[in-house]
């Protein structure tokens, strides 16, 4: 894709609804949205036949991405792993980081280098340095701008769908 | 064999042609109607075909824009129905039934969240036009809603259509059958013309033969024994008539039949004579039921007289 598509501005209100949600409860729904539309490599093996979602113990996000347990996607149940290491990554393929991961970034890229894990951040300094989603607010809504190099280098294909979504595609 | 008259039988002819056209025509508008009607279920039933088509490329299409909740995104997903006149309206509805999206094509009505019997059913046909309601899936689980809404005037316009055509060529078949008919029933009736004369009259000398003579006795005797009256029998004997034939030849005592018998019809024509019959030498003749057997005998006699000068 050329350049710099600017997509369809997103997405659910934060704070005008009657009922807000959560913004963290909104971000774990985006993330699960995220993987559905991602198609990992064949070969990828998905041990147990789990999709393991993970996160790091500190993050906000950790709670409600619980309630993600009971669901599945294409068939594979979702499993949240809660990982303080960067060694415990490899065997993830999703991965949301925080500001609380902004330090040791650096050495999850090294680590992830060949893995095809698809990374998920709302921390604007990971988001510059490589990751391949970013989630951001924007006028009380929350949008997405891509990464689709660093999609590419994770040999994950993210479906036109979301593309068409996202603020920007890089 | 007795005849019906002639005003009778083409009465008859004509009712039987008049039922065999309206028998015709009943027939052909019964099966026009029927394929008018299997062309309205085929039309009807591609057009629904036709809008779950685009249903389904909606829903596919709609699937990330649903999950994110972006309107705008689903409005251009919808917007391609522009390209399709039938659509009139159409809406992306989420699980609960709020609006995401929708579609109005020139000020209509817009379409409502579906009912849950209208899901299940898939589409709802109404007089004038359809709703087709699809859920909208992501890995096998539903996620919203799309409905279309169409309406049928394309549809009955094209009915009416194939209805004009169809007529046309059921009242263009029956106008040919009926040429056909007529003109078959033309030669049938010539045939039987020439046959019942084949069978009925003489080839030498034109008078009616045995076969005609024993019909219009036996009609005759049964008039007399219906209605009373008496008839009367002709007998003429030519002598010697196989001397003509040996010696002027066979061709000279046909002619001699022949004047011998057109001598009698026109005695027959003068005396009423109701018919004359000729068997090789002989003929015969009847008189009418109505004749008085004196008055009928004086004029044989007399006429007889004149025909064996002549002779």
């Amino acid at each position: 894709m050329a350049g710099c598509l600017t997509a369809a501005l997103l997405l659910l209100p934060l704070g005008l609804s009657a009922q807000p949600v959560p913004e963290y409860e909104l971000k774990a729904a985006f993330v699960y949205n995220f993987a559905l539309f991602t198609e990992w490599p064949a070969e990828l093996a998905f041990e147990g036949g789990a999709m393991n979602i993970c996160i790091n113990p500190m993050s906000a996000l950790r709670q409600p991405l619980g309630g993600l347990r009971e669901k599945s996607i294409k068939g594979k149940r979702i499993v949240i792993r809660q990982v303080d290491t960067v060694g415990g990554l490899r065997g993830c393929q999703v991965l949301f980081l925080d500001s609380s991961d902004r330090e040791r970034w650096s050495d999850i890229r090294k680590v992830l280098a060949d893995s095809s894990v698809l990374t998920i951040t709302d921390d604007k300094e990971i988001a510059h340095d490589g990751s391949i989603i970013a989630l951001s607010a924007e006028q009380n809504r929350i949008v997405f701008d891509i990464n689709l190099r660093a999609a590419r280098q994770a040999r994950l294909v993210l479906s036109s769908k979301l593309l068409r979504l996202a603020r920007t595609v890089q | 064999m007795s005849k019906l008259p002639s005003i009778g039988s083409s009465r008859i002819g004509r009712w039987m042609t008049l039922a065999n056209l309206a028998t015709a025509a009943t027939a052909l508008l019964v099966a026009s109607f029927l394929l008018i009607l299997f062309q309205f279920l085929a039309l009807r039933r591609t057009l629904i075909e036709d809008i779950g088509v685009q249903a389904r490329i909606i829903s596919e299409n709609s699937t990330a824009a649903l999950l994110f909740n972006d309107s705008q995104a689903s409005t251009e997903t919808l917007a391609i129905l522009d390209a399709s006149p039938a659509i009139q309206a159409a809406g992306i509805f989420n699980l609960e039934g709020k609006q995401l999206a929708s579609y109005r094509r020139d000020g209509a009505e817009p379409v409502q969240a579906p009912p849950l019997s209208l899901v299940e059913a898939g589409h709802e046909f109404r007089f004038d036009h359809v709703v087709l309601a699809r859920r909208i899936d992501i890995d096998g689980r539903g996620i919203g809603y799309v409905v279309l809404r169409a309406n049928l005037g394309q549809l009955y316009a094209r009915l009416a259509s194939y209805a004009g055509l169809t007529l046309m060529v059921a009242l263009g078949s029956l106008a040919v059958a009926y040429l056909l008919v007529a003109r078959m029933r033309r030669v049938v009736k010539s045939a039987e013309a020439h046959l019942h004369y084949l069978a009925h009259i003489d080839p030498v000398t034109g008078l009616p033969n045995r076969h005609a003579f024993n019909e219009r006795r036996s009609s005759a005797l049964a008039e007399v024994n219906q209605s009373g009256g008496s008839i009367g029998l002709l007998l003429l004997d030519l002598d010697n008539f196989k001397i003509v034939n040996d010696t002027l030849g066979h061709h000279s005592g046909d002619l001699l039949l022949w004047w011998r018998n057109a001598c009698l019809n026109a005695c027959g024509a003068a005396m009423s004579f109701a018919v004359s019959a000729v068997t090789s030498s002989r003929s015969f003749s009847t008189s009418p039921p109505e004749a008085t057997a004196l008055r009928w005998r004086k004029k044989s006699l007399r006429r007889w007289q004149r025909l064996s000068t002549w002779m």
